[in-house]
């Protein structure tokens, strides 16, 4: 045939472009004009995003709309959806026929496995070459050698206080375990509640304490290899993380077993719990004149020897490798890798995060802000979070341990064989 | 079908052809109706339903082709801490939920079946928890069992501050706090289903019996309970079939917590084959929840069948 393209041939295209244009309609409600000209490949893309926040939505639709406006020839739509939800449906989204193309995710073991199985498109060409930290740049890459993830922001834990209860208090920042657990009895002495944990509809928040705790003990490279499966958590220093930990069990507010998330940081705020580990998130959720009184300090040292490692969850986005336009796909993501682009982002959504390109600056610059960038500048290593560097069901075994170790913590060491059961049943052997 | 049209056929010898035409039609709507339906059912419902019997002979997690175990996820089961716990909460919830759910909605529509001045309030009170969603009745009820909420002030209201405790939070009393909000909404329900059921009782049947000197649980026993037996079925497999799929309460509540105390069969499902990645044994924990449920309905209904049968 010396036509490069024949007339049915043509027909059964442009037929193939209005189903796949209805389909994308219907899932986004936006429908796309109908194909001009059968030779031009597709044009939608769309965004699958899990921020449903007011500001993240916007945020995320002022990319798309930058993006447009730099790219004519794509036709950019925006997908939301409840981040459970979401979480739930991504396998089935990225082994679709016809995933969307771009979608939001983070950094960690489950976007590695992703790429194990072939799910994730070689993001290398979109990757920059300046601009992301080594540590941050390997938290993309894949087993292969391969970019498969492009960071835009991160942010932080710490032990969040607010200034002027602290004041109040006439207590101050801990640094070294010993201080913590001094400050914790000055402030139960106080008649105050030291710490908040909320554990009713979010026991996940005690992965927090753990994560913490063995890097703190034992080092980011065990922390890994634990949560890999190559060590166990019978092992004796996992054992001393649960033995460190009890010595704050006393100060947690008794409570918080039947509190819900916002009800325990509603009490933090009303300075009835004096501090509360967390993220960023906590002080985003609070009112705009307490937020110039949010603070935080560092997870306290408790063994100087042991090379300081912060969690810093790094958000970005990944593309399907199923994608029908993957030239947008990776424009997109090139795009979203831009200083520019990440100060938009942060700019529209006014959360507490900081951009992950490091030659983007923070629109809004808060003390807590540059605090929290200092903080994990310095850190010799980066970790993620418990479930994002490993998964949901090890999260699920974890908050099984720990909620009871709370409860018992005499039991610590039945515990803790439970716990390793659980977590290789899980794992499937 | 040779036989087919001269059975359907209506008319004379003279309308026979006709009569095959219109009766070979009303044949093909006939099956049409019944084909068509069967056939959705078979593609939504039972074959979906077929393949989870078959994830569950495998170890998958939904992205990478399922591996082939046999019967190892049953197996697992026997040696799973947790899906022991969730049994045993799941008989609890069956027999403290099923029973006084069906007690209580019992006694309510005897107490309510009586027209007096303002009953239909009455029954529109205890009926409203019905109507209100489940996540709505759980968040009250949240707020019912907090550490400083209304059970535990009235504790201390009237002395027995001792008593007070993290309802939801403690593994003692967590299953226990979540039966009670759900059996405030079950019990209005079946008491509507009793409501209508003494309705079909025969007032003259209690006239005779009180003419003959019954005393009043005597005509309870011997005239109401046998009338009601037709709707006592029907809801003993209502309540079998709502105490197995209980869900709602416990997953806004608990979410099966603190540490599995308060996992029933459904939660814990759902967390592994759902929230998690492993849907192999998810599957096998539905087909387990499946089996109950069809289980202990089928021999009801073929005891009742046959009690009936023999009177």
């Amino acid at each position: 045939m010396s036509h490069p393209m024949s007339r049915r041939g043509f027909l059964a295209g442009v037929g193939a472009f209005g189903v796949a244009s209805a389909l994308a309609g219907c899932a986004t409600s936006t429908p796309s004009p109908a194909a001009g000209s059968g030779t031009k490949k597709s044009a939608a893309l769309q965004l699958k995003s899990r921020e449903t926040s007011d500001g993240g939505r916007k945020a995320m639709q002022a990319l798309l709309d930058e993006f447009a406006k730099a790219n004519p020839q794509y036709k950019p739509t925006l997908n939301t959806m409840e981040p459970a939800a979401f979480q739930q449906q991504i396998r089935a989204d990225l082994t679709l026929a016809t995933p969307p193309d771009m979608l939001t995710w983070f950094a960690g073991e489950i976007a590695s496995n992703f790429a194990k199985q072939g799910l994730l498109l070689d993001a290398t060409s979109a990757f920059p070459a300046d601009g992301y930290s080594k540590q941050f740049a390997d938290l993309s890459t894949d087993a292969s050698g391969k970019k498969i993830f492009v960071p835009t922001n991160y942010y932080w834990w710490g032990m969040f206080y607010r200034t002027s209860q602290f004041e109040k208090w006439d207590v101050s920042e801990p640094k070294t375990w010993d201080e913590f657990i001094a400050l914790c009895k000055t402030l139960k002495g106080k008649g105050v509640s030291p710490i908040a944990l909320p554990l009713a509809d979010s026991a996940w928040l005690t992965a927090s304490w753990f994560d913490y705790l063995n890097l703190r003990i034992n080092g980011a490279t065990f922390h890994r290899a634990l949560l890999a499966g190559q060590e166990s958590y019978t092992d004796p220093r996992v054992a001393k993380v649960l033995d460190t930990w009890r010595e704050v069990l006393p100060y947690l507010d008794p409570a918080g077993k039947g509190l819900a998330f916002q009800e325990g940081s509603a009490k933090w705020q009303q300075g009835k719990d004096a501090m509360f580990l967390a993220g960023t998130f906590l002080g985003d959720a609070t009112p705009a004149d307490v937020k110039a009184d949010v603070n935080f300090f560092q997870f306290p040292i408790i063994d100087a020897n042991v090379p300081v490692a912060e969690e810093a969850p790094l958000d970005g986005f990944i593309a399907s490798a199923r994608t029908a336009n993957p030239e947008g796909a990776l424009a997109f993501m090139k795009y979203v890798a831009t200083p520019q682009a990440q100060e938009l982002y942060l700019k529209t959504s006014g959360s507490t995060l900081i951009p992950a390109n490091s030659n983007a600056k923070s629109p809004v610059s808060t003390p807590l802000l540059e605090k929290g960038r200092a903080m994990v500048a310095s850190a010799a290593d980066v970790t993620q979070f418990f479930n994002r560097d490993s998964n949901d069901d090890q999260l699920n075994a974890l908050t099984t341990a720990l909620v009871r170790f709370i409860d018992k913590p005499d039991e610590a060491g039945d515990i803790l064989k439970k716990w390793q059961d659980d977590s290789a049943k899980a794992r499937g052997n | 079908m040779a036989a087919l049209p001269k059975a359907v056929s209506r008319g004379g010898p003279g309308a026979l052809s006709v009569g095959v035409r219109r009766g070979s039609r009303e044949t093909l709507v006939l099956l049409a109706f019944v084909l068509i339906p069967f056939a959705l059912e078979m593609f939504w419902t039972f074959w979906p339903a077929l393949n989870s019997v078959y994830i569950s002979l495998t170890q998958w997690d939904g992205i990478a082709p399922p591996v082939f175990v046999g019967l190892d996820n049953y197996a697992r089961m026997w040696s799973d801490e947790t899906f022991r716990t969730a049994l045993r909460n799941t008989v609890i919830w069956l027999v403290l939920f099923g029973g006084l759910s069906v007690l209580g909605g019992l006694g309510l529509a005897l107490l309510l079946d009586k027209p007096r001045k303002g009953i239909g309030i009455y029954r529109a009170i205890f009926f409203l928890p019905v109507v209100f969603s489940m996540v709505v009745t759980a968040l009250v009820w949240r707020m019912i069992f907090q550490p400083d909420g209304v059970v535990n002030s009235i504790l201390a209201a009237v002395g027995l501050e001792d008593q007070a405790r993290i309802w939801l939070g403690e593994p003692e009393t967590a299953l226990y706090a979540l039966i009670v909000p759900a059996l405030w909404r079950q019990v209005g329900y079946i008491m509507v289903l009793f409501l209508a059921g003494l309705k079909t009782v025969d007032p003259l049947l209690h006239e005779a019996a009180k003419m003959d000197g019954a005393s009043a649980f005597e005509r309870f026993r011997h005239v109401t309970l046998p009338q009601l037996r037709p709707i006592t079925t029907v809801v003993l497999a209502v309540t079998v079939i709502d105490a197995l799929r209980s869900f709602d309460i416990v997953w806004a509540l608990t979410k099966g917590g603190p540490y599995h105390s308060s996992e029933l069969l459904s939660t814990y499902q759902f967390s592994t084959g759902l929230l998690g990645s492993q849907l192999g044994y998810g599957s096998a924990l539905a087909v387990v929840i499946f089996l109950l449920t069809v289980g202990t309905i089928v021999v009801y209904l073929v005891r009742s069948l046959r009690e009936e049968e023999a009177a």
